[in-house]
């Protein structure tokens, strides 16, 4: 197969675009058929071909997929949104603005797809970027005043960003003498400044703690299906920005290296995972706890990152178990934000008995926590496997605490679903389902369960994981969870009003800082001399010297006279009259 | 002296637009068909001349013109690589905006004065390009001031009177500084042809304080229209011309020049390697990042669209300084590729601002809620130009942007990052909210202020579209195709490898 192939990749759904905008008269017909623009990603993910080399784009660009890494994270990511697309081409059908929201729509796709294919850390960037600040166009697309503030943080970080990835690209770029190949990167040890400027560049993407401020803003106030895709797709876009561009390196002599902030990462990693879970639940929107098991689970992610800087060595098996995670999850967190949308929708959906929903529904949320036999026990598998030294059994312990507040997690924002259906009745909801688009979120609801066997790259794991004592292992959080959740649904807990509150600190200092860039924060250098009337000034020096002009020009040439004099003889002549003078 | 095609080209390049500027002035009032012929066609010309040129260049051929002027110094027309890049890009957009310009100025008096200056503007912009020594390029830079004061003030209101006062002001002071720059280093080295690497290292030995008050005398007399902070002034109430003008004062003629003619002192007059002994970049640098965060500071505060984009312009000319000021073989070619870079992006901002104040009247920020909906592509444009400005790949404002930093790396100037990625966000925190506006909020409820080419099939006159959409289409264009030689950055590595003997 040719290495075109790769550049249809992304360039696929920018046509599409460009299609609507000819044809924006039809949009509304057109919508459906917008997820074919994903046939090129998932034929490249199948055949091989070799990789694509523009060199007229810029030197060193190179657009591939390796079979271990990014060519799974291709296949999912081109998978979820050609399902969200599908979804969205009916649930968003009477929005105002639909053309606007599908070239955003398209523009972060052809976005996601370049970064994953990008081989070389400026394609990665450009990928990077659209689809960063195309997100923007999908959580703003209600145009509710909520939506709007959470956007506005969400730009703001997302610039913020942007920039710290460019410059720690810059700097690492320097470090590896001007090459931009990511392969050629694995051998460059990453200097403390870049690694800083990188995490945080990149952290604001994927959205672990404390970097996580926008994203249970953002994500709750887009549509569904454009949730599904943020959370599931854009967030493991910062995960793999940091696998690739801080690389970890067998460790040099005397070097500083990235081993030094791998514990602290995992600290970091492990608080992201509880905390978020502990914030999630007193949410009143299921999207709202969706989105904070997001930030939990990224911590998963990163918990990962975090163990290959410490075992560089590892560095194979690790990036097997970070891609086995990110696939899992993807599916899993589109399946259950997709749910938002279809549990209040009409039409097909509808028709569907409630326990029916309730248990596609399941499985999806149950598999994040780490049911047997889901893609969730794979995944959680092959992290163990890496934490065998008793060294690291303490981190084994915190990472079953998260599962037991993921379980948590997921049983609320069911529940919360679930009241979500019992509000809605058939003539209420705003919008139809046909049964086809249902469909494609049921096989998002089911991949869970049928890839531990389908996917050859997860099948060891998943048989792993099928040991008795594994069981218990996956099981206790699970059914410790259930068993919380069903307390406290028996004896209707409530959190604290405190805690119920949405609103971050960070939605009015985000305000307050848009407010302050528009006062006079300096003076201007305006010369107001220039604005007097100097023609009056002319006319008067002119009046001045009206008549006796040869007497004051001589008066002129004689005192000109004196000081060239004086200026000649300067040091003898002008002490002597200084002396003279009384 | 023996009369070659490769003598007369630079002579031939700047008569082309010199003689139909002449004859435009002769062209009656009411003669409007015979005026844009005379002017298309020495534009059409001029564009052929240059590509001749550029072919000859690639091929290694030297073009150089010399006739006795002045005692120890001739008037030498000189066509370098790093003069093509200034005057390929100033003809290109002399098209551009003549096209603008036509249509923009369909309605109003005045119109053979107006075409005349134009074409005398362009006439000394290129002049300067093509000027071989320091004496030429004074020649040209004055005639620049000349011919652009009656654009500036081309509208005759008395805020127009008052900017063409002050830029008067400021731009005479400068040019007699420069003046005395010039002939100061003219005693001490006379002046010789430009050279890369420059004619002075030889005489640091004993005149270092004397070379650097002459550096400092032409680099305030450069900065005046280089619109280096404190000297930058003029720039923002120059912007009540006409919206032509404004385009390309910002984007072409004035800045540039003055850009122009620091990247010329530091590289063919003085050399890096005199510039450095003499220890005068560092200041250089310092002065170019004050005005790069200053002027965005500022261009914060400013409600008016045109105003917001002159401080834009400020802070984005001095990128140029900053690149030159770094003397790193990469930081260069993101300072010479970024004369075209940002000139193509804000031709096509000032175009879309004329548009909107053309069409529909707006010229605050605050008037542009909702403007995509009524003019989407000028909105299209200008949100590319924005975008571009603030950096975001693969606009051309990147590609300049990111040659700066790997630049600034090199040299081990890591502070400069800082001061890119500030402008960065600066840029983003100027531009956003009136891209916000016009995508995201609604058209006013009572309607625009005026509605000119209401119910039309485009949205405004076909010749104020196009322009703005051609120039977006190249600045994504050449920053897509950035690796492929006859791009700027490819014509840029070509001038460095030069200047830096690589």
């Amino acid at each position: 197969m040719s290495a075109w192939i790769w550049f249809s990749v992304p360039s696929a759904p920018l046509l599409c675009a460009l299609l609507l905008v000819v044809l924006r008269s039809r949009v509304q017909a057109l919508a459906p058929w917008l997820c074919l623009s994903l046939v090129p990603a998932l034929a490249a993910c199948v055949v091989s071909s070799a990789p694509f080399v523009p060199d007229a784009l810029w030197p060193g660009a190179r657009w591939a997929a390796d079979t271990s890494m990014t060519r799974p994270w291709l296949a999912f990511t081109a998978v979820l949104w050609g399902v969200a697309s599908f979804y969205a081409a009916y649930s968003q059908r009477n929005d105002a603005g639909l053309l606007r929201f599908w070239l955003f729509w398209l523009v972060a796709l052809s976005g996601n797809l370049l970064l994953i294919i990008a081989q070389d850390a400026l394609s990665f960037y450009v990928g990077f970027s659209m689809m960063s600040l195309s997100a923007y166009g999908l959580v703003v697309h209600s145009g509710k005043p909520q939506a709007r503030r959470a956007g506005r943080l969400y730009l703001q970080l997302a610039i913020l960003g942007e920039i710290l990835l460019l410059v720690g690209m810059a700097m690492r770029v320097h470090a590896a003498d001007g090459s931009l190949l990511f392969a050629d990167w694995l051998n460059t040890p990453a200097a403390p400044l870049s690694t800083a400027v990188l995490l945080v560049g990149l952290g604001l993407k994927a959205g672990f703690w404390p970097l996580h401020v926008w994203l249970p803003q953002a994500h709750p106030v887009a549509p569904a299906p454009a949730s599904a895709v943020l959370s599931g797709a854009m967030l493991k876009a910062g995960i793999l920005g940091l696998w690739q561009f801080l690389p970890s390196v067998a460790p040099a002599a005397d070097n500083w290296s990235l081993q030094v902030w791998a514990q602290p990462l995992m600290t970091i990693a492990v608080i992201s995972i509880v905390l978020a879970a502990l914030l999630g639940l007193p949410r009143q929107d299921a999207k709202q706890a969706l989105a904070y098991s997001s930030v939990s689970q990224m911590g998963f992610l990163l918990f990962l990152i975090a163990l290959s800087w410490l075992l560089p060595e590892q560095r194979a098996p690790i990036g097997a178990a970070l891609t086995l995670y990110a696939v899992h999850h993807g599916f899993a967190k589109g399946a259950l934000f997709l749910a938002a949308d279809v549990f209040k929708a009409g039409g097909a959906a509808a028709r569907m008995q409630t326990r029916w929903l309730l248990l596609a529904v399941a499985v999806p949320a149950l598999a994040l926590a780490g049911l047997p036999l889901s893609s969730g026990a794979a995944a959680k598998t092959a992290l163990k496997a890496l934490l065998d030294d008793p060294a690291m059994s303490h981190w084994l312990l915190w990472l079953q605490i998260g599962a037991l507040g993921t379980t948590l997690i997921v049983a609320r924002a069911c529940y919360l679903l679930w009241c979500v259906r019992q509000q809605t009745s058939e003539k209420s909801s705003a919008h139809t389902i046909p049964a086809a688009a249902v469909l494609g979120w049921l096989v998002l609801c089911i991949l869970p369960l049928a890839l531990p066997w389908l996917w050859p790259l997860m099948q060891p794991a998943a048989s792993d994981s099928l040991a008795l004592y594994k069981w218990l292992e996956l099981g206790w959080p699970i059914g410790g969870g259930l068993l919380i959740a069903a307390a406290g649904l028996h004896f209707s807990w409530q959190a604290p009003r405190l805690l119920q509150t949405s609103r971050t600190p960070f939605l009015s200092l985000s305000l307050s800082l848009k407010r302050r860039l528009n006062q006079t924060l300096l003076p201007s250098f305006e010369l107001p001399w220039l604005d007097h009337d100097w023609r009056q000034q002319e006319r008067r020096w002119s009046r001045l010297w009206r008549g006796h002009t040869v007497n004051r020009s001589a008066v002129l040439l004689l005192i000109f006279m004196v000081i060239a004099g004086l200026a000649i003889f300067r040091t003898s002549v002008l002490q002597e009259i200084l002396l003279w003078l009384p | 002296m023996t009369l070659s095609w490769t003598t007369v080209l630079p002579v031939l390049i700047i008569l082309s637009s010199l003689i139909p500027g002449l004859l435009i002035f002769a062209t009656p009032e009411k003669a409007a068909r015979r005026r844009i012929i005379i002017n298309l066609s020495g534009i059409f010309v001029k564009l052929m001349l240059v590509a001749l040129m550029l072919a000859g260049v690639s091929q290694g051929l030297e073009f150089s013109f010399t006739i006795a002027f002045l005692p120890g110094a001739a008037l030498v027309l000189q066509g370098d690589a790093l003069a093509l890049q200034f005057i390929a890009l100033s003809s290109v957009l002399w098209l551009m905006t003549t096209v603008y310009a036509i249509a923009y100025m369909e309605k109003s008096p005045l119109r053979s004065r107006f075409f005349g200056y134009f074409s005398l503007c362009v006439s000394a912009t290129v002049g300067i390009a093509l000027a071989g020594n320091m004496i030429t390029f004074l020649l040209f830079y004055e005639l620049l001031t000349l011919a652009t004061f009656p654009l500036v003030v081309h509208r005759g209101t008395p805020e127009a009177m008052r900017a063409g006062r002050i830029y008067l002001a400021y731009t005479l002071g400068g040019g007699a500084m420069l003046l005395m720059g010039i002939a100061l280093l003219h005693s001490i080295a006379g002046t010789p042809n430009f050279v890369p690497g420059g004619y002075v290292t030889s005489l640091v030995d004993g005149n270092s304080l004397s070379l650097r008050i002459a550096f400092g005398l032409m680099i305030v007399g450069l900065g005046v229209k280089a619109a280096l902070v404190p000297l930058h002034g003029w720039l923002p109430q120059a912007m009540v011309a006409p919206a032509p003008v404004s385009a390309l004062l910002h984007a072409v003629a004035v800045v540039k020049a003055g850009a122009f003619g620091i990247i010329r002192v530091v590289y063919d007059v003085y050399g890096i390697e005199a510039t450095t002994l003499l220890a005068l970049t560092q200041p250089l640098m310092w002065l170019a990042a004050t005005t790069i965060i200053f002027a965005s500071i500022r261009a914060l505060q400013q409600q008016d669209i045109k105003k917001r984009l002159a401080y834009s312009t400020i802070s984005q000319v001095s990128y140029i300084t900053l690149g030159v000021s770094l003397v790193g073989p990469v930081a260069a070619v993101g300072a010479i590729v970024h004369l075209v870079h940002q000139g193509l992006m804000k031709i096509t901002l000032f175009f879309c601002a004329g548009n909107f104040a053309e069409t529909l009247g707006i010229h605050k920020i605050q008037e542009m809620d909702g403007l995509g909906q009524r003019m989407p592509w000028s909105m299209a444009a200008f949100t590319v130009g924005a975008l571009g400005m603030i950096g975001v790949p693969p606009i051309a404002g990147f590609i300049s942007k990111w040659y700066l930093v790997t630049g600034a790396l090199e040299v081990n100037q890591d502070w400069v990052l800082l001061i890119l990625a500030g402008s960065a966000l600066l840029n983003a925190a100027y531009f956003m909210p009136l891209i916000y506006r016009g995508w995201f909020h609604a058209p006013p409820a009572g309607g625009w202020h005026e509605n000119n080419f209401a119910g039309q099939r485009l949205e405004t006159h076909w010749m104020l579209l196009l322009p703005p959409l051609v120039t977006a289409l190249l600045s994504i264009l050449v920053g897509i195709f950035a690796g492929s030689i006859f791009s700027p950055l490819g014509w840029s590595q070509f001038i460095v490898n030069r200047e830096f003997g690589l």
